[in-house]
């Protein structure tokens, strides 16, 4: 086969429709006899082999790293997606308000989000919002929908564990109004009575309908409340 | 005038001295038989134990340089730098288990494997690594290495045949026509140098390039020769580009599909090695073997290139052309069958008659720009 | 709309008319691309050329995509460029959507061709009564018929490479 020139496309104007088109037409492969073509290829052959060359001798980057006993220093890359979490603020806070965009915008149904009336507050306060880390794609579609920015994903990945139920927990570690709702409560005794602390896995923690075994089952009364 | 015309009256210096395992084995023989028999034995050990030691090695730097080519590091947590991670891959494969396939033939298939390593120990047999390395020096040594090359193809067609897979045996068949048709042009390759130097005698062959390697003292023939040498025998040896037959992301594994546990070792150190005597080879012929850096005539220079002894001069070109042929691994695209039987057929089978042709008449009326023979 | 092209075989010395979209079109040497005649979005205010083949055979079309994604990246180099001052919008996607009743077809090109998407609704709801995607794909489907016959069964991978098909897309 003949030599492959890249830069011998043809620059040109085309009349399409009543619209004049710049082009570029593509160039062909000249067959030029047996030798020449023999000698050219041999040029690309070697040319092909300088560049591996250049890349044994000064590699760009070594892409291995060697985990883990890099620990110490690993860092991933800034917008690495690996784990769900709720943003809060400097007091501890979540932003959430329980509008379930983000449930919607799941692809698969990895976020199921539960939410009562606020006694205090009176305003439909957040209760559990339960992400399932099995099957969570990483598509960063619910950080987008949440018109709060109350959803990150964030890059440190190391949670393996032996048990799948592990896997589907709470994001939030309280039950209870998110910061703008929390700043307009009045009076320091009530504010102390907002927010319920749960754990990861309390309350109705399996999705979809499902019941994981050995995972208790949500109270059938609402809790939450004050 | 001499068949070799008027150049041949330069002097060339005195021969090293060859003593081949074998010859030593008949000169045993005179003291005793039991002395010739420990000449055999050490003869069986050295090409069992380089067998082995160059295989392993060989694996391993194959896997460094592929990872260095692909921007990557290789093996790295077994031992320091991952030196023992084909001795842990031989032990893998030393407790796999060793089946049959349902319906094949179970003779053949237990054999070819076998067959493989046959050739490769075969040629083994006549490497002249050094002086006193060599276990046998045959007076037809060129037609032993081509008719040997030749019959590794045995162990791959049975291999595929035997397995009872469409698979293996087309994989089998491309590596049969292959190798059957890469072999001419490897062997035109090597008569050019043969015309060069008069005799079928490797040790020979090594010693007439006391004045100067083949490479450029056969000018251009021997320049071309080189290369269509390099291609045709990283051909016989089903690498990449060549290695449709293994096709590794075409025919699941080609003709060895079948096959696993030690069997499967064999096939693949029998490749690794090969790949060790194709660069040995080309380095026996084409770069003077075990011979040093000579210049005709500067006998000082001569004498400083003496110094490096000669094995250590043999393995540093066999590995320069290891690696090469490992770079041809990871540059080319692979050669589709029929890409590579017209490659061979049309454009190398030509060049090597044309050389040899050229070949013959540089010889013949001893068109030299410089010294000798 | 698919254009027609004509595109030759070894075993037939006829030249046999197909429709193509997208890179397969303009391997085959016309100049269509919808982001200049019809020049929606920002494309009316980029310079870049459309790339065509002479031939059509799949040296042409891998061609015409390599350069389309060099003229893809002088556009990206431009817009940045013309990116205005100030602060980005954050428009969060709307939840509901209420569609207007009537029928409506839009299409952009895409990598592999034409894309147009079909809705009919009644109005008043944001379900409509019919959704349908017109897939690049499925025109290009039928330029196999053409290029095939004659070549070995190694040169139908290229072939088919080379028209880009994603055959979950032909059954929308």
């Amino acid at each position: 086969m003949a030599f492959y020139d890249p830069k011998g496309a043809r620059a040109g104007v085309r009349a399409v429709g009543g619209l004049e088109i710049p082009v570029l037409t593509a160039p062909r492969l000249k067959h030029r006899g047996f030798l020449p073509d023999l000698l050219n290829g041999l040029g690309s052959l070697l040319a092909g082999m300088r560049v591996t060359l250049a890349t044994v001798i000064r590699p760009s980057r070594i892409v291995t790293r060697q985990y883990p006993e890099n620990r110490a220093t690993l860092k991933m890359y800034e917008r690495y997606r690996a784990v769900l979490r709720l943003v809060r603020d400097g007091q501890e806070r979540h932003l959430c308000t329980g509008c379930r965009g983000c449930e919607k915008a799941c692809p698969n149904g990895s976020i199921a989000v539960e939410t009562a009336k606020g006694a205090i507050t009176g305003k439909n306060e957040l209760q559990s919002f339960v992400w399932r880390f099995d099957t969570c794609t990483f598509c960063n579609l619910c950080v987008v929908a949440c018109p709060f920015d109350a959803l990150e994903m964030k890059g440190d990945f190391e949670h393996a564990v032996f048990d799948r139920r592990l896997l589907v927990f709470n994001l939030n570690t309280y039950a209870g109004p998110h910061a703008a709702l929390w700043d307009k409560v009045e009076g320091e005794e009530q504010r102390a009575r907002l927010a319920q602390k749960i754990g990861p896995y309390d309350g109705p923690v399996p999705l979809n309908g499902a019941q994981l075994p050995g995972l208790p089952a949500r109270a059938t009364e609402s809790g939450g409340k004050a | 005038m001499s068949f070799l015309g008027p150049a041949a009256a330069v002097a060339s210096p005195p021969a090293a001295e060859v003593h081949t395992l074998a010859t030593r084995a008949v000169e045993a023989l005179e003291v005793g038989p039991l002395e010739a028999t420990l000449y055999g034995l050490l003869a069986i050990v050295w090409i069992a134990g380089l067998l082995v030691v160059t295989g392993l090695a060989l694996i391993y730097l194959e896997r460094k340089v592929a990872g260095h080519f692909q921007c990557r590091l290789g093996p790295m947590r077994v031992g320091p730098h991952g030196v023992f991670q084909t001795l842990a891959d031989t032990v893998k494969l030393l407790v796999k288990e060793d089946f049959v396939p349902d319906r094949a033939d179970r003779v053949l298939h237990v054999v070819a494997p076998f067959l493989a390593l046959a050739s490769t120990m075969l040629l083994m047999v006549i490497m002249p690594f050094s002086p006193t390395l060599q276990v046998a020096d045959m007076n037809v040594g060129v037609i032993y290495v081509t008719a040997i090359s030749g019959f590794s193809v045995m162990g791959i067609l049975l291999a595929g045949w035997s397995s009872n897979n469409k698979w293996s045996l087309i994989g089998a068949m491309r590596a049969g026509a292959q190798i059957v048709s890469y072999g001419i042009s490897a062997t035109l390759a090597l008569l050019v140098v043969v015309l060069f130097s008069g005799t079928l005698r490797l040790s020979e062959i090594v010693q007439s390039q006391a004045d100067g390697w083949w490479i450029w003292r056969a000018h251009g023939v021997g320049l071309v020769a080189f290369l269509v040498y390099l291609v045709a025998s990283t051909a016989e040896i089903n690498r990449t580009p060549f290695d449709i037959p293994e096709g590794e992301s075409e025919l699941t594994a080609g003709f060895h599909t079948e096959y696993s546990g030690i069997r499967f070792a064999f096939f693949f150190l029998a490749e690794f090695i090969n790949m060790f005597l194709v660069a040995g080879f080309a380095a026996t012929f084409f770069f003077g073997g075990w011979m040093p850096f000579h210049v005709g005539g500067f006998a000082a220079f001569n004498a400083t290139m003496d110094v490096v002894p000669p094995f250590v001069w043999f393995g540093a070109k066999t590995c320069v052309l290891i690696f090469v042929i490992m770079w041809f691994r990871w540059t080319f695209p692979r050669l589709r069958v029929d890409q590579l039987m017209r490659l061979e057929w049309k454009v190398l089978l030509p060049i090597g008659f044309v050389n040899l042709f050229a070949a013959a008449f540089v010889v013949l009326y001893g068109f030299y720009f410089f010294a000798g023979p | 709309m698919p254009y027609r092209i004509h595109l030759r075989s070894p075993t037939f010395n006829n030249l046999w008319p197909v429709t193509a979209t997208g890179p397969v079109l303009r391997g085959s040497g016309v100049a269509l691309d919808l982001r200049k005649t019809e020049a929606y979005g920002a494309y009316g205010r980029l310079q870049f050329s459309v790339p065509v083949g002479t031939v059509g055979d799949c040296w042409d079309r891998y061609w015409v995509r390599f350069e389309e994604m060099r003229q893809s990246l002088s556009m990206i180099e431009q817009l940045l460029e013309g990116i205005p001052e100030g602060p980005h919008t954050t428009v969060k996607p709307a939840t509901k959507i209420r569609l207007p009743e009537g029928v409506h077809y839009g299409q952009v090109e895409t990598a592999r061709g034409i894309l147009g998407v079909f809705i009919a609704a009644e109005g008043g709801s944001d379900v409509p009564y019919r959704i349908h995607l017109r897939s690049p794909t499925f025109n290009n489907l039928w330029p196999v018929t053409a290029l095939a016959p004659g070549w070995r069964i190694a040169d139908l991978v290229a072939i088919l490479a080379s028209l880009d098909l994603v055959i979950p897309d032909i059954d929308r």
